[in-house]
This record gives C-alpha cells, structure tokens and sequence, in this order.
C-alpha cells in the first residue's frame, strides 16, 4: 500500500513537468488546467471583507478617489480610478476587474465574469435630474454561446426633490434618492442613485446582469 | 418510394448531402446574428431575467433569414432542411424525459419531445440482460441522433457473459411543436445504420398537461408486435404494406430501407413530474422482443419507471421492465450553450483611452505596451510603426479565443501607442509562422468597444489583413523544450474487452533549429495496461493489407516502452494564401514515412484547399526503429469550408493506406465557445463486404475546450474520437493533414464566430 500511495505521490509531482507548454501532452494539459481550477474554485468566496478592512480615516488619509463595490453575495472590494484618460470613467478594482461609468450610471464591467459588455443610449445625466425623464437604453451582454445578448429598455427616470441623509463609511452625504425605472417586454429594473449636491453619485444600486443581478457602487473619497 | 438500398458507394452523393444540410443550416446561424425588429432580447439566452428571450425566439420564428445563398448564389435554398435547422430550439433540458435509447421518450418507447439545441446526452443502462452506452447531440433545434453500443444476453462468450455486442443510430425529427391545443409530433428511425437489431419507426404525439406528458404512437418493424395492425400509410402507396426483409450486409450501412413498411402497433405511456427531482413514468411497449426471447422473460408489456434528477446535468433511474426485469439507468445532460461559469471570468483588458482632440498629447508608450502584452499572455515577436501605423507580431499563449485575443490586443496598442498611430496590424504567429493578420482602425474601436456595434470584415473597424512578413524569423526560446508527465489511452467496443485504458509516463522533447525547423519525439512508457488482456488481433475479416486493425499486436508490443513520434518537420507561409509543411521520421505509432502537404487558404473565404502526399512505411509492433515490408504512397486532395456559421465541411479524395481510393467527408457543427461536434464517413473502392464488419469507416468526434469547462482562459482542447469498427478500408495517416487546423482558429470566420467575445 505504501509503495502505491509513493508511486501515487511521485506520479502527481511528475504531472505537468514541463518548460513549456507545446509539448505537454494533451492529459498533462488538461491536469494542469483542471488543477488550476480547483485551486481558484478553492479561493472563491474567501475575500477580504472591505467593511472590516476600510475605515473612514484610511479614505481620507489615501486622498485619492475611491470606490466601493458590493455584489449580491456580499463579495466586495475597492477600486481606484483608472490612471488617463479613458473612454469612461474607469475604476479599476484589485482582483484585476473595471468597472466603467457615466456620471455615476454603469457603463460596463469587465473582469467579472458575466460582465456587462456595453450600456448605450441618451443616457442623462444623473446631477441635472429634474421631474421625469423617459429615454432609450440599451444593454449587452455575452449569450453562452459567445453571441451579443441585447436588451433594448425604455427607461423612466424620477428625481426625488427632497434631499436626505445617507451614511457612506461613517460619513454623512446629503443627497437627493433618484429611481431609475427601466421595461423591456416584462422585464422590470429598478436602478437607485443618491447624488449630493456636488453631483457625485454617493450611492448607487444598479442592475449588472443575470448572475450577479444588482450591485451596490458607493463613493469613499 | 421507400424501396431498396441507397446509393452511397458515390463521396459526391455524401458531399452534396452534407453541403444541402450545411446550406439549410446557415439561416439557422444567421437567426442568431440577425437584429431582431421587436424590442427585447436579440439573442438566445437561457434562464432567469433572459427568460423573454425564448418568447421572442418562438415569436420570429424562421423567416427574416438571410440565407448564405444570398451572398454565394452557387448554393440552392432548400426550404424543407432550413425549416428543421431555422427553428430555434430553447426547450428545458429538465422538462424533457429521455428514454433508455438517449433521445426523448418514456421508459423504452419515444415521446414527441424535442431536447434543446445543441444538447449532448450520455446515457447508461444496466440490467441482468442489457448493458447499453449511448450518445445523443441534438443536431438541430428539431433534429436529433444517437449512437449506442449495447451488450445483449446472459451466459454468452462475450465479455461480461453477453451473447452479442452491437452499436446502432437512431434519428428523431419533431414535426410540430406542441401548444396549447395542439400536441408535439415526431417521427422516428431506430437503428437504421447497422445491423438492424433495433430496426424500427415511429410516429409520435405528446401532451403536456401541467405535471402530466401523455404520449400515444404507433410503431413499425420491430415496434409492431403486439396488437399489430395493417399499416395505415397503405392507403397512401402499397409499398407500404409489406415490410421489405432486412438485408444488412456487414452492417454500418443504411441496408434496406423499408422504413415505415409493414404492419403497425400502437404505443402509449405517461411521465409525471411529482416534484422538480422525481419523475415517474408508466409505458405500454408492444414490441414482443423475439430477438431476446433466449434470455429475457417478457410476462408484461408495461414498463415503469422512477427517475432522479440530481441538477441539470444529471439524473439516476430504477426501471421495472417486460414484468420481469429490473434495470438501472443514469442520464448525464451537457451542452455547449450551458458553461458551467457563463462567459468565464479572466482580468479585465486594458481600458481605451480618450482620443482625438479632447485628449492630451500622448507619445507611444513601447515598454508599457510589451509589458501588458505580456502579462496578458502574448509573446511579442516584433513591433514597428510607420508614420500612422503600427505593426504588431504576436504569439497568443494563452486564450484559445482568437476573437478574445484579438480583443485584447487591439485595446493594449490602443491605448499605449501614440495620437499618431491611426490603424495598427496585430499578427499572430503559430509554430513559427503567421497564421493570421488583422488591420485595425484605432480610431473607430475606442468607441466600439462599448456599442457592441463592432464589425469585422472589410468594411469594418477590424479587418482580416492579406499581409505577412516572410522575413521574419524570431528565434523561438528556449530553443529546447521538454515535457514529462502521464498520458491515457483508451481503446473502445471490442466485444471481449468494451472498454480498455492505459496510463503511463511520456517524454516529451523538441529541438528548434530555427523558428520553422525543428525536430521533436515523445516516448512513451506503460504502467497501467489492460489493453494486453485482448484477444482479438486480426484484421476482423477484412482482406486488405492490416494497416490498421493490427493495432492490438503494437498495443502489446508496445508495452516495454515505445518511441510514439520521432520526426523533423519543418513549417512556412510561402505566400499570402500558401501554407506549407513537411516532415520526415516516424510520423506516428504505427507509420514512418516522409511527405508534406501544401494549404491554400485565401483571407476572408470560406473556402481552403490541400493537398498531401507520403511514402509510409508501416512501423513494427514494438515501436522501435524497425520496420515491416508494407509501404504505400498516400495523398489527398482537400476542400475545407467554412463560413463562420454552425456547420463545417471538410472532403478528402484521393488514395488510402491499404491503397485503396475513395473520399472522407466530414461534418461538423462548430459553437462559438469552441465545442465542435462531428462526424466523418470514408467511401473508398473496397467492397462493402471486403472491408469486413461495419462496410465502411466512419465515427464521430467531440471537441471540448477547457475554457468552457473552467471558465478560465486556456488555449486547451481535447478531441475524443469514436470509432464504431476500426478495419483497414479507408484508413488514414493521422498525421497527413496538420495545416487547416493550424490555422483556422485564428482566421476569421472563427473570429466572426465568436465576435461577441473581441471586447471580453
């Protein structure tokens, strides 16, 4: 028995020996790839909370712009502004993904899985919402199958006129609760946004897609 | 009309088919790229919030196509076939019942049922008298086929005691979808390739009323049996009102086609779904099985069945058949179109930035750009810019997506290349050579990204380029590479041995001379063997040279350690359409010989050409450095097609390696995330019965990418091939034909394929 558990061990050490990957073998290839997914599907869900980890007076020492993105999960992390001059308002977040914005409205996401590959349409801007808004707005995602997935929503958006408080990382933010209503065929979106009087989006909840469906995007800095 | 054997002694008869079914299925593929008019979704999805999808789907049905006759008027519309592909199938795997034979059904009998588009379906069943494997792949969204191998009997001399072993297809067509007046009906072949043990035709209808599926037939062949009437359809023609005797050869053909002839039985049976996990299912099955009779007690037409269903993809089931026998089975559902991790998840590409007169001055950035290159995967074998353009020369090492690469790549020069570079080409290389050239209009992409709007083509932002640079000869590093790890080798459907593996180490080595020369050779060593336990290693009856179905003496002969491959090859583009390859040495285990082949793939076209020529020598069992006396010139002419749609065609002509000449035809359906479902059948000038068992060759062939599976990016894939009778007629040098695979990936009807992914 030991001599096969030894052999067992010394089998899977000889696994994937190899300085390139062209002449793996096919079977060391898919060893190694399976065995790459393992380990990330061992590393999902551990995450280090940033509720705990970020504190108000770590924000306003960092001076820099920062956001927070919680999935429904509860999965969340921080993101920084995407150094340049970008297409979008770009935040990239430290696993590696980005999370694009318009005045505070979600653009697109990438690095996330099912990502949100586009938003498009006269969207408004979301500082300068006053009464109610109806527009056009597109969304695209990737099918299964690799083909652009659309949803073509007509959106109604309400500005709320009285402001209220919100707290953002133990810092208070007047702001004003603008809801986002958007319809294609019977799907329903519900989208919120909290805008202080500066015109920043403190708060949002708005809607990414299938598999992660709402996220929540506050603003730290 | 039914009457006697089809002629499929012509590869053109089969090329043609193959092209009618591929032409048919192109408005299936357009449906999918076409805008829909109606707001909503514009593409099939699966579940959840993309429920309405499936709505809009059903809603457009098949018109609005723009048919691939439209843009190639040489190809005919064949309305009949475009109906069976253009439909698009969404129904729920979980709501459909499938039957011991692997296609929709109750326990034993068929139900009207369609499985959704694309569905791959294992099945297993086991009982005292029966041990039967099978495959299904619904091949399109109203068509499906199965395969199955089954063990029969007790106490025979077969392994596991069966009395015979046999592999039969079936194909199953739904006729109209079900409403909610309307029931679903099918028609139905059984084992119409082969031997004809499960010979048989249906025409089905099923009901679905809330929990309840509620079916009723009739049968024909073998599924008349009792209460059997005279045929209805006699009304129509006398032909038929008698079935037409089975003359079946050697098997593996389509034999005689007396479906639909003959009596007639009814059949009827009811599934109840009791909860989301339990399935109960009762059957009346009229077929008297006479040709278990030695071995199987039949005291009850009625079968039942309780199925569990564990998740989507798989369910187990206890069955109570004939009033005698119980039966176990296990139904495991995949299909492409349901990655277990959706899009898969891989770093975000480098956002684009802001150009044109809104953005700063901004020089190119040469060291970030290789950096990120590199990171994400690509060898960069060379960059230069020229006044507003800049060249770029990859090696892609890590998304088998060429699209996504692409992607990638083209954002990476977009935003570190400077306000001066207007348009960029982006070359990948593959074994030292250019496979592919893309030209991108940098200025139009930095908006695309985010529209979905991007167009590949010539008129697009992206654009399959003509250039290449013969000069170029990176030396590849290191220049020697090894691998050394464990490989596994499988044998299928000898009926002493169904099933036999071998595992063991295998080395692995190459030596660049330059970037398009090199010589490699693995060795291989077994541990772990059962491929010595089998018995039969002659040719299985055939009378041609064994150059094949002599593979169990080198399976043995091979166990102390064989050289697998040993050769010198050397690879080039000679010009903008011209692919070459040549090599020398033992080209694989059981062939040493010297040839080449030359592939002609213009940009943009569907179309690829090749041809091949070897002198082989055929190698001896132990796989060393001797050879036997057999020697045979071998070469092809190839036509490769493929428009970036659902289905490939590949044709081979030309001489095989027992010397006989013929055609291979393959077909192929091809998903956008890399899933390639196959098959292939050679017709050569060997007599049916000459050639032995199963009269020709002929299998079938997945391909599963593991980015699908992992939901990571990997250039990995794995083909397994299913060979039903492995004979000497029609066999082929694996090793003949490298090119077209080489670099079709990375062409672009596969980047339109999967088009979605460029900005992923």
């Amino acid at each position: 028995m030991m001599i096969l558990t030894r052999f067992f061990c010394l089998y899977l050490l000889l696994i994937g020996c190899t300085n390139k990957s062209d002449v793996a073998s096919g079977e060391r290839e898919v060893f190694s790839v399976i065995a790459g997914a393992f380990k990330r599907d061992a590393a999902k869900g551990k995450f280090v909370d940033a509720r705990v980890l970020v504190t108000r007076e770590k924000i306003d020492a960092a001076g820099i712009p920062l956001l927070f993105i919680e999935l429904e999960s509860g999965q969340n992390g921080t993101s920084i502004k995407y150094p340049g001059e970008n297409t979008g308002d770009v935040w990239l977040g430290i696993d590696g993904g980005t999370i694009t914005l318009k005045s505070g409205m979600l653009l697109a996401t990438r690095g996330m899985g099912d990502d949100l590959m586009a938003s498009v349409g006269n969207l408004p801007n979301l500082s300068q919402i006053a009464g109610e808004l109806t527009y056009d707005k597109k969304q695209i995602w990737l099918s299964e199958d690799n083909k652009i997935s659309k949803l073509n929503f007509t959106c109604k958006i309400n500005g709320a006129a009285k402001p209220t408080e919100i707290d953002v990382f133990d810092k208070k933010f007047n702001v004003r609760r603008v809801e986002e209503q958007c319809q294609a065929n019977n799907v329903d979106l519900l989208n919120l946004y909290f805008i202080d009087d500066r015109g920043i989006v403190r708060r949002s909840k708005q809607y990414h897609s299938k598999t992660l469906g709402y996220i929540l995007i506050e603003r730290l800095d | 009309m039914f009457k006697g054997r089809l002629i499929l002694n012509s590869p053109i008869v089969l090329g043609v088919t193959t092209f009618i079914v591929l032409n048919a299925s192109i408005g299936y593929a357009e449906e999918a790229k076409t805008p829909s008019a109606k707001t909503g979704f514009e593409n099939a999805t699966t579940s959840g919030i993309h429920e309405q999808d499936r709505t809009d789907q059903h809603v457009r049905g098949p018109s609005g196509h723009r048919l691939l006759s439209a843009k190639y008027p040489i190809l005919p519309r064949y309305k009949f076939l475009c109906w069976i592909g253009c439909y698009k199938n969404t129904a729920d795997p979980k709501s459909v019942s499938v039957s011991n034979f692997g296609l929709p059904g109750i326990v034993d009998m068929p139900s009207a049922q369609r499985l959704p588009d694309g569905e791959i379906i294992l099945t297993q069943q086991l009982h005292e008298a029966l041990a039967r494997s099978g495959m299904s792949f619904q091949l399109l969204p109203r068509l499906g086929v199965a395969f199955r191998y089954s063990g029969h009997g007790t106490g025979g001399n077969e392994a596991n005691g069966r009395v015979n072993h046999d592999r039969s297809f079936d194909a199953h067509l739904n006729l109209i979808e079900g409403s909610k007046y309307l029931p679903s009906v099918a028609i139905g072949l059984r084992d119409f390739i082969g031997t004809g043990w499960y010979s048989s035709e249906y025409v089905v209808a099923t009901k679905t009323l809330g929990p309840i599926n509620a079916t009723a037939g009739l049968g024909f062949g073998r599924l008349a049996g009792k209460n059997a009437f005279s045929n209805p359809l006699g009304a129509l023609s006398n032909d038929f009102k008698l079935r037409d005797k089975n003359e079946v050869g050697r098997g593996g053909t389509l034999g005689t086609i007396n479906w639909f002839q003959g009596n007639a039985s009814p059949f009827a049976g009811v599934t109840y779904q009791y909860s989301p996990h339990l399935r109960f299912a009762v059957e009346y099955n009229p077929d008297r099985m006479l040709r278990e009779a030695n071995y199987l007690k039949l005291n009850s037409p009625w079968n039942f069945s309780a199925q569990y269903r564990f998740n989507d993809m798989m369910s187990v089931s206890a069955q109570f058949l004939h009033g005698s026998t119980f039966s176990l089975g296990a139904v495991i559902n995949l299909n492409p179109k349901r990655p277990p991790h959706g899009a898969g998840k891989e770093t975000s590409p480098v956002p684009m930035r802001a150009r044109g007169a809104d953005a700063g001055a901004i020089e190119t950035d040469e060291t970030s750009l290789k950096n990120i290159l590199r990171i994400d995967g690509f060898d960069v074998l060379r960059i230069q810019e020229h006044e507003a353009h800049m060249r770029i020369e990859l090696k892609n090492t890590k998304y088998r997506s060429y699209a996504q690469a692409l992607g990638r790549a083209s954002a990476t020069i977009q935003r570190f290349s400077g306000d001066h570079i207007k348009n960029a080409t982006v070359s990948f290389f593959k074994k030292g050579i250019e496979v592919a050239s893309y030209k991108i209009d940098l200025e139009r992409v930095s908006w695309e990204q985010f529209t979905g709007e991007t167009k590949i083509g010539d008129q697009g932002s992206i654009s399959e380029s003509n250039y290449y640079s013969p000069g170029i000869n990176v030396e590849p590093v290191p220049k020697f590479r090894y691998g050394f790890g464990p490989y596994f080798s499988h044998r299928l459907f000898n009926p002493d041995l169904p099933f036999s593996v071998e595992t063991g180490m295998e080395l692995g080595v190459e030596y660049n001379f330059t970037p398009k020369l090199s010589v490699s050779a693995t060795v291989r060593k077994s541990l772990l063997s059962n491929f010595t336990d089998n018995k039969r290693l002659g040719s299985g009856g055939g009378t041609l040279p064994p150059v094949q179905s002599s593979w169990g003496k080198y399976d043995i002969a091979g166990q102390d350690g064989h050289i697998n491959d040993f050769t010198l090859s050397y690879l080039n583009r000679l010009s903008t359409e011209v692919y070459a390859r040549g090599h020398a040495g033992f080209l694989e285990p059981m062939f040493a010989g010297i040839g080449g082949e030359l592939l002609y793939m213009p940009k943009s076209s569907p179309f690829a050409f090749g041809v091949d020529i070897h002198h082989v020598r055929q190698r001896d069992y132990e796989m060393l450095f001797d050879l036997q006396r057999y020697e045979s010139t071998v070469g092809k002419l190839s036509m490769y097609y493929d428009n970036g749609g659902p289905f490939n065609l590949e044709m081979n002509v030309g001489k095989y390696l027992a010397g006989d000449w013929g055609a291979t035809t393959s077909v192929s359906r091809r998903f956008a995330n890399g899933w390639e479902v196959g098959a292939y059948a050679t017709l050569t000038d060997v007599p049916f019965d000459k050639f032995g068992e199963g009269s020709f060759d002929k299998g079938l062939y997945v391909t599963l990418p593991l980015d699908w599976l992992t939901g990571s990016p990997t250039m990995s894939q794995r083909t397994f091939t299913v060979r039903p009778i492995t004979r000497d007629g029609g066999a082929r040098l694996a090793s003949a034909r490298q090119l077209y695979g080489l670099v079709r990936d990375a062409r672009e009807k596969q980047v339109l394929r999967e088009q979605g992914r460029i900005w992923k």
